[in-house]
């Protein structure tokens, strides 16, 4: 799983992404020794360049969209059916998730060119003469010119949101018995009394979305040649071309406010945080990490600087499960008894803190390993420094030149055992860290 | 003798030998209520007394089949509510006359209200599903009306409130005008005031005695605390291990007891002024 486990976001959220995504670029500038001005002067970055990010944005709104509506749909149906689908519908959200978005974006070129023999509109745009100028064709060319990499993109937003659906129910009341003692009808209990308890998390989970989705959006505009923001992005990454980067985090930064003020429409709310930790991981920490990770040719460095990502982005995390459970613990009745400070960390905090250390250590690894994934998708040089068998999983998933691309789509095993495997390394880390994590009573 | 008479003194409930199973992992099923039986007519009210385990709340949840069924099994020669065969009826027909024949109301009201939404909305469903005579448009002049007469102050400006603004007692209040409103034959209270303190109780109990008498419903009262059903009910049921030990009208059970078991229930209770050293706590052993 790659979104963030629930943290409550804090105030001023689309505000703090979008100054977040300025300080970023200045601090990318000036590490670099880059004149200010040449951030300030929009129209050096790339022509066209907000027209791309207005394609982006509508792929991204009409990926969320897909993600939510299916993911709703799928985790409420799972709970209507009963706990074992839910279970296993839970299992496959998560499977979903950890399927590496250059293998789904690939995947899909090659299941729908390679396989089915349609064509991609930005890959192989289609010849219709005799009605190419009609307004249906436009609407169908245009539609789907979007729907390619939102469908794409909304594959593994899907998987997280159905995980989140299901997993959330527990936090929300359990209201079936009284609701049946009333005679309401099984529907309203589910699209209306559960779903409306949904929505004020759901809304934190797809906020937490809009932070991860923009980067996937990198890989999947390149792959399928988009003309859109993330295209132009990882070609900038991809070329260390450092204002490009920096406008990207600007732009970035916004698309990702814009997105988070969205789902503002989404009713009820939650009390945001005000502590550090969550206003510090709620944050594009993974965008930023590929943009930075251009600038240095030391790969020990880059997997530093990805690694940290990982830690910030996760350390919410941990701050909330610490937080839900302290409260929990007998400390105070310990204390009663005349333990001294020493037992009550030795018998009490110790132990639940170790088990919350254990899940969060499979969980960053997991997420580390599906974002060398999306790095090495990104910039292929830093396939060279990875040791067997992580090399030989992330290297089908970096198709850059032609040769590349035309080699995995003419024999996509190597990329789909690529794929799996990592999907499957990163499914069992996340389960066990499920298994170890200490849940609030 | 006329239809009305007769209506009135045929029993609304006619439970006969029922019985409640629950089914184990193991394969052994475990016995909650053994064989038990009791008519109620329209109008009459009726406690049943018990410890907890004695099986009152399992008997009180299968007369409207709310028990999941399995682990639960349910058997009866007889259950019948108004002249529904309960135990013949399909998830429809019960949908049906729960909430409009037999409503519930539960221990703890901060679990049974939805905590995003409204008090109006939650109680605009009720009237919606049950009172098809209540216009749209007189929803809220029928949800004021029924919150004033749970004793809801300000009811109209409460119709927004969402349940966490409301204190215990009131949730508890509103739960009963969302049962009511729906002008039930049959109210069940499943130990209406266990979640409240001991001021609030006696408000709730006052109140559930004032509207039976207003509305002419039929209430059982499920409770362990004997000290608060007098105002309330006709007579009393006394469970213990799934069984019925003792039953009669409330005052002579409360002034006679004849089972050890219903004596011993009522030494537990304590009372104001009387000179009781200790409170005394139940020897199983001479019941066995």
């Amino acid at each position: 799983m790659n979104a963030q486990h629930f943290s409550t976001p804090p105030r001023w959220l689309p505000l703090r992404l979008l100054l977040g995504g300025v300080v970023a670029a200045l601090l990318l500038l000036l590490t670099q020794r880059r004149s200010l001005s040449t951030l300030f002067a929009w129209d050096v970055p790339a022509p066209g360049l907000w027209a791309r990010c207005g394609s982006s944005l509508i792929v991204l709104v009409i990926a969320l969209l897909l993600a939510m509506s299916i993911g709703l749909a799928a985790g409420l149906l799972a709970r209507r059916i009963g706990s074992r689908m839910e279970m296993i519908t839970a299992l496959l959200g998560r499977a979903l998730a950890c399927l590496p978005i250059a293998a789904v974006a690939w995947g899909f070129i090659g299941g729908w060119i390679g396989h089915l023999g349609w064509p991609v509109e930005t890959l192989l745009h289609a010849q219709l003469p005799e009605a190419a100028g009609t307004w249906q064709t436009t609407l169908a060319r245009t539609l789907w010119e979007f729907l390619a990499p939102a469908l794409v993109l909304a594959l593994p937003l899907c998987g997280e949101v159905i995980e989140c659906v299901i997993t959330d129910a527990t936090a929300t009341a359990d209201l079936d018995f009284s609701l049946r003692a009333r005679g309401v009808p099984q529907s309203s209990r589910l699209w209306v009394h559960h779903l409306r308890q949904l929505l004020p998390l759901l809304r934190v989970r797809m906020q937490s979305l809009c932070l991860i989705a923009p980067v996937y959006l990198l890989i999947v505009e390149d792959v399928l040649r988009f003309m859109g923001w993330g295209g132009w992005l990882a070609q900038s990454i991809r070329a260390g071309d450092v204002s490009g980067i920096a406008f990207g985090f600007i732009t970035g930064g916004a698309m990702m406010a814009l997105l988070c003020v969205c789902l503002f429409v989404l009713r009820g709310r939650l009390k945001s945080s005000s502590s550090f930790i969550p206003a510090l991981a709620w944050h594009p920490w993974f965008l930023w990490a590929l943009g930075v990770m251009t600038l240095t040719n030391m790969s020990v460095l880059c997997w530093l600087i990805l690694w940290l990502a990982v830690l910030v982005a996760g350390s919410a995390a941990w701050h909330q499960a610490w937080n839900s459970i302290e409260d929990q613990l007998p400390i105070d009745a310990a204390r009663v008894l005349g333990a001294s400070e020493c037992m009550i960390w030795l018998k009490q905090i110790a132990p639940v803190q170790f088990r919350i250390l254990a899940a969060w250590v499979c969980t960053v690894f997991a997420q580390t390993l599906l974002w060398i994934a999306v790095a090495c998708a990104i910039q292929p040089r830093l396939l060279e420094e990875l040791v067997d068998p992580l090399a030989q999983w992330c290297r089908p998933l970096a198709n850059v030149s032609m040769q590349d691309a035309a080699q995995t789509l003419a024999d996509p095993s190597a990329l789909l055992h690529a794929g799996s495997s990592i999907a499957l390394v990163a499914l069992c880390l996340n389960q066990v860290s499920r298994i170890v994590q200490p849940r609030p009573t | 003798m006329s239809d009305a008479s007769i209506k009135k003194d045929a029993p609304l409930l006619r439970i006969r030998d029922l019985q409640i199973e629950f089914g184990r992992h193991d394969g052994e099923s475990v016995k909650a209520v053994k064989s038990i039986s009791f008519t109620l007519k329209q109008g009459e009210s009726i406690a049943l007394v018990g410890e907890s385990g004695s099986g009152k709340s399992a008997t009180a949840l299968a007369l409207a089949r709310l028990l999941p069924e399995p682990p639960a099994s349910i058997s009866a020669k007889e259950m019948s509510l108004n002249g529904h065969h309960i135990l013949e009826m399909n998830e429809r027909e019960l949908r049906a006359i729960r909430g409009k024949e037999i409503a519930y109301i539960f221990q703890e009201p901060s679990t049974s209200l939805n905590p995003v939404l409204t008090i109006r909305t939650q109680i605009g469903e009720a009237l919606a599903l049950h009172r098809p005579d209540v216009a749209k448009a007189d929803r809220d002049d029928e949800i004021v009306k029924w919150l004033d007469k749970v004793g809801i102050v300000d009811s109209r400006k409460r119709l927004r409130a969402y349940p966490h603004e409301l204190s215990g007692g009131m949730q508890q209040r509103v739960m009963i005008a969302m049962a009511l409103c729906t002008q039930p034959k049959l109210l069940i209270a499943d130990e209406p005031t266990t979640a409240l303190d001991v001021t609030i109780q006696k408000q709730i109990m006052d109140l559930l005695a004032e509207l039976r008498r207003d509305l002419d419903m039929s209430i059982i009262l499920i409770t362990h605390n004997l000290g608060i059903i007098r105002s309330v009910v006709d007579r009393v049921a006394v469970m213990f291990r799934g069984e019925i030990v003792e039953t009669g009208p409330v005052d002579e059970i409360l002034r006679n007891p004849k089972h050890p078991y219903t004596k011993a229930l009522l030494a537990c209770v304590p009372r104001m002024g009387a000179k009781q050293p200790r409170l005394q706590a139940i020897d199983y052993a001479t019941l066995a």
